[in-house]
């Protein structure tokens, strides 16, 4: 049966990034798969108000107060008023959060349990334990799930990740990777069918590659955000060894962040600005235009829960050279990828063994992006998170959906969030001895809230919008985003 | 991919099998292992379980048998699928024309299927398991718990500590004398006298012992392999090669030089002051900046720039006798100076309460106390604060104070007592630094032999970083 579902998160478009194409893509085909899903995020600058994309998916910018990179100030209750108008509007099911530093994604999952609704969490990162912003940001995150009804992450290293710093159980939490629209990242001799538009740079069929010699000019390509976690300084090491011990390389590094001036440091110093191009930031849509310039994608990222972009790079043909950290090893096969220990001498000793495999053309580029197209979908992604929102919403039973267990300590039945207060408060007060009743507190509070806003705005006072007609009946569903308008829905 | 009907383990129901146990991590010993229930390892027990996460850890729980843990199989689909199918789910291969995608979907949708491949920890591979399923055998067994707790010896700590207790003691000293000024008990030209005097005292003994100090230790170094010759860091700057260059070194040592006349008198305030006061040429050279090109200390093998210089001691007494020289020529310089600037200092000050400044500079010496860089050695980037936060501090205490001070004494007095205390304060100090630095670094010496006792005592606080360049 089809749901509506609300996608929350203080990321979404404009704004680029991972964690935004995912909820838009998701969201996407969703709605190709029947269901009904909105999009509430914050105002953006010049993007208040009601919004649709394409395809019917309709975004609700709430006016908030933004602090600190597009987080919005994490009042508890604030949201609630305008948060049940939107879900009682759209008549939604499900309401599904997004990102762990989203404080909208947190607010709306606790109102939704208090409104009485299913709620869904997607986590797209990783986090320490150790210093006191992680234990603080732990806390938080172990108070909304500590009532959430599923919990989604990207990889199974996320989902420990996740586990250990929510205290689930392990049940619970769902492993749905992230996809790449393989299309975008086609790899430079692909030639473009008859029934798709030429992606931007490819216009011509071009032949096939030749081999590479072992002169031949091997390009290194690194796109990241210049920042500490994202290994910057072990790229600022490795690179000129890199270009010390072979000579016919040169590097192109797209992306900015603080770690820029370093890194431009090191070129001036050692002087090699003629074989490391620095291209700053780039759009999203650049970058298969940059990928596909090179041969080799060099990921020295110190955390990464995915790592879209390596998927991205091998996509497009490219050989992908990471750390061993996070989820990425879980992504790609084993010959797409050199790996390396995050230090600097076992980067420099994988770049050095990829670029011999590429020389020796022992490596098959260029089946590259039809086995990623195999490997990653979106529409995979969302009949996987279709089968989660089954799960929770009891159209697949419990015992199907977490499995039977016999002679378990815990019955399953469980893992089902009733929605009476009291079951909820219990779940709540685990989360520790003083953080457990100030929570309590919280839900109480959030409780009465409610209450207090079905006496004052009563549901029946609340209009019901009318939902965007199916793609099958209307012909043009899959023109541009259609704008800021609110209309009636044409429903032939 | 032979079905398994024959083995089910005893406990459980039999309507589910068992998991087949097959390799699927590199942590797992072997291949496949013949597929009978019997011969599948318990679980270990000193390895987390998944339920460990959710239920309070209780080490010494028991776990009942292998079959709480074999998850059913769950299809996708709800549906079972035959063994070829699971077999078409195997990852597709390297080469890559046999990827299997398209029977793999015609397959899972309709026909019936046992559970065969085993469980993987990839992403990249269409698995046969729902998405919540959780394997008992890896799931958490790269998890490390305190990787880098690091107990700590109580006299060592009690060793470390002295370092905060001696400059809360230079404060407290600084705030006595004030205090004893100011209520008319302690004339100020004897306090200036005796910190004169005392600083003068301390600095020769100290300079005598870091001598003797840096003689043993290059004795023993010597001794030692010359393990850290400095160029193993290989991504600091390359001007940084002292062993190589002789004369990048003495220039280095002159800079070092002055640095150590400012690091005697508690370096940072008084360099600052003279940033402040006296716009002079010397306070350009400022050894104690951090070279910008650095990397952070993870990624350095080689050696911390602190201990470098270490390794090219100045042999000759030629250029020990330099550096007290410009020891003694910036006191002077830093003393006159003061002295011509303090009728500035008045007039500028003319129309200042004394009450707020007792208030405020209250506030800047206990900033001072908090903020001061109290240099914890290994622990690279430990202090959130500049270093000059607390210098500046300090100083700007020190000025109030003689703004306060000339609210209460004669104007006849005011050069002399604004110049005491701008000056005897760090010399107070410098004499307290001393001498703590030197009991603990008589302590360092006894309790640690290897290599690091140099580096201690030394290198210990950025600011005696200098005094390690002697």
């Amino acid at each position: 049966m089809p749901y509506n579902i609300a996608m929350v998160s203080d990321f979404f478009f404009p704004q680029p990034g991972g964690v935004e194409s995912h909820i838009y893509q998701l969201s996407t085909k969703l709605i190709d798969r029947g269901h009904k899903v909105i999009i509430i995020t914050h105002a953006y600058k010049g993007r208040t108000g009601v919004r649709y994309l394409t395809n019917g998916l309709k975004v609700y910018h709430v006016p908030f107060l933004v602090i600190y990179r597009e987080t919005t100030m994490p009042t508890v209750f604030s949201f609630f008023p305008i948060f049940r108008n939107i879900v009682i509007r759209e008549q939604i099911q499900i309401v599904h959060g997004h990102q762990s530093l989203s404080s909208f994604c947190h607010e709306a999952i606790l109102h939704a349990r208090t409104m009485g609704l299913r709620t869904a969490f997607t986590d797209h990162s990783l986090f320490g334990f150790a210093d006191a912003g992680s234990i603080l940001t732990n806390k938080l995150l172990k108070f909304t799930l500590s009532d959430v009804d599923h919990v989604i992450c990207v990889s199974h290293t996320c989902k420990e990740n996740t586990v250990l710093r929510a205290s689930l159980d392990p049940l619970m939490v769902s492993v749905i990777p992230n996809a790449v629209v393989a299309e975008n990242f086609r790899p430079i001799h692909a030639t473009p069918r008859a029934n798709e538009r030429p992606s931007g740079g490819t216009p011509q069929i071009q032949p096939p590659p030749r081999p590479i010699g072992p002169n031949d000019i091997i390009t290194i390509v690194v796109i990241s955000r210049l920042f500490y976690n994202k290994g910057t300084d072990l790229l600022i090491a490795a690179i000129p060894r890199i270009l010390a011990s072979h000579p016919n390389v040169r590097f192109i590094i797209a992306g900015s962040g603080p770690k820029a001036i370093d890194l431009e440091q090191m070129l001036e110093r050692n002087v090699l600005q003629d074989k490391v191009e620095m291209l700053g930031a780039i759009r999203h849509e650049e970058v298969r235009d940059v990928m596909v310039r090179g041969h080799i994608y060099l990921h020295p990222s110190l955390t990464e829960a995915f790592g879209t972009v390596i998927v991205e790079a091998a996509s497009c043909g490219l050989y992908v050279v990471c750390t061993r950290v996070g989820g990425i090893p879980e992504v790609l096969p084993q010959h797409m990828t050199t790996f390396a220990k995050p230090e600097e001498d076992d980067i420099v000793l994988a770049t050095s063994k990829a670029i011999s495999a590429l020389r020796s053309n022992r490596v098959r580029t260029e089946r590259f992006h039809d086995q990623v197209k195999v490997m990653y979908s979106w529409t995979d992604v969302a009949r996987r998170t279709e089968r989660v929102y089954k799960g929770i919403s009891g159209d697949i039973s419990p015992q199907e959906f977490y499995g039977y267990y016999p002679g378990e300590i815990q019955e399953a039945g469980d893992r089902v969030r009733n929605f009476s207060l009291i079951d909820r408060l219990k779940r709540y007060y685990g989360c520790g001895v003083w953080a457990g009743k100030l929570f309590c507190l919280c839900v109480v509070v959030d409780f009465l809230l409610y209450t207090f806003l079905e006496m004052w705005f009563p549901r029946a006072n609340i209009d019901i919008a009318r939902s965007w007609p199916r793609k099958l009946q209307e012909a043009n569903g899959h023109t541009a985003p259609k704008g800021e308008r609110e209309r009636p829905a044409l429903i032939s | 991919m032979p079905s398994l009907p024959d083995s089910p383990p005893p406990p459980v129901p039999p309507p589910v099998p068992p998991p087949v146990p097959v390799e699927t991590h590199p942590n797992r010993t072997g291949g496949l292992k013949p597929p009978s229930g019997e011969q599948r390892a318990l679980p270990d027990p000193t390895r987390l379980a998944p339920e460990d996460a959710y239920y309070s850890p209780s080490l010494l729980r028991s776990r009942p048998g292998s079959s709480n843990y074999e998850d059913p199989i769950r299809p996708l689909n709800g549906t079972a699928a035959t063994a070829a199918s699971v077999a078409a789910l195997r990852p597709p291969p390297a080469v890559p024309g046999a990827v299997p995608r398209k029977d793999n979907r015609k397959l899972r949708s309709g026909a019936r299927k046992k559970r065969k491949g085993a469980w993987k920890k990839l992403l990249w591979v269409k698995q046969s398991y729902p998405d919540n399923y959780t394997d008992t055998e890896t799931f958490l067994d790269h998890l490390q718990r305190n990787p880098r707790v690091r107990p700590y010896d109580f006299w060592p700590l009690v060793a470390d500590s002295t370092v905060i207790v001696q400059h809360v003691c230079s404060v407290a000293i600084f705030v006595c004398c004030f205090v004893g000024i100011v209520q008319g008990r302690v004339s100020p030209v004897s306090v200036v006298c005796w910190g004169s005097v005392g600083t003068a005292v301390g600095w020769i003994l100290w300079d005598w012992w870091a001598f003797t100090e840096h003689a043993e230790n290059r004795r023993a170094l010597e001794h030692a392999v010359d393990g850290d010759d400095g160029s193993s860091s290989s991504s600091t700057t390359s001007s940084v090669n002292p062993i190589n260059q002789r004369g990048g070194g003495q220039k280095e040592n002159q800079v070092h030089g002055l640095g150590l006349s400012l690091a005697q008198n508690e370096p940072g305030p008084l360099r600052r002051q003279s940033t402040g006061l006296s716009a002079d040429s010397f306070t350009v050279q400022d050894p104690g900046s951090p070279s910008p090109g650095s990397p952070p200390a993870s990624y350095t093998n080689g050696p911390s720039a602190q201990s470098q210089p270490q390794s090219w001691q100045p042999q000759s007494f030629l250029s020990r006798n330099r550096q007290r020289l410009s020891t003694v020529k910036s006191a002077f310089l830093i003393y006159f100076s003061l002295l011509g600037l303090s009728p500035i200092l008045k007039s500028l000050t003319k129309s200042t309460a004394s009450d707020s400044i007792w208030a405020m500079s209250c506030w800047l010496l206990i900033m001072n106390i908090f903020s001061f860089d109290y240099g914890s050695g290994e622990g690279a980037g430990a202090t959130k604060f500049p270093a000059s936060l607390s210098t500046n501090a300090a100083v700007m205490a020190s000025t109030l104070d003689a703004i306060l001070y000339r609210g209460v004494w004669p104007v006849s007095n005011i050069p002399a007592a604004a110049a005491s205390y701008l000056v005897d304060r760090p010399y107070i100090l410098n004499f307290g630094t001393g001498y703590a630095r030197r009991w603990s670094g008589g302590y360092y010496i006894t309790g640690w032999v290897d290599g690091r006792d140099s580096r201690v005592i030394l290198g210990k606080r950025p600011n005696s970083v200098d005094d390690g360049r002697l």
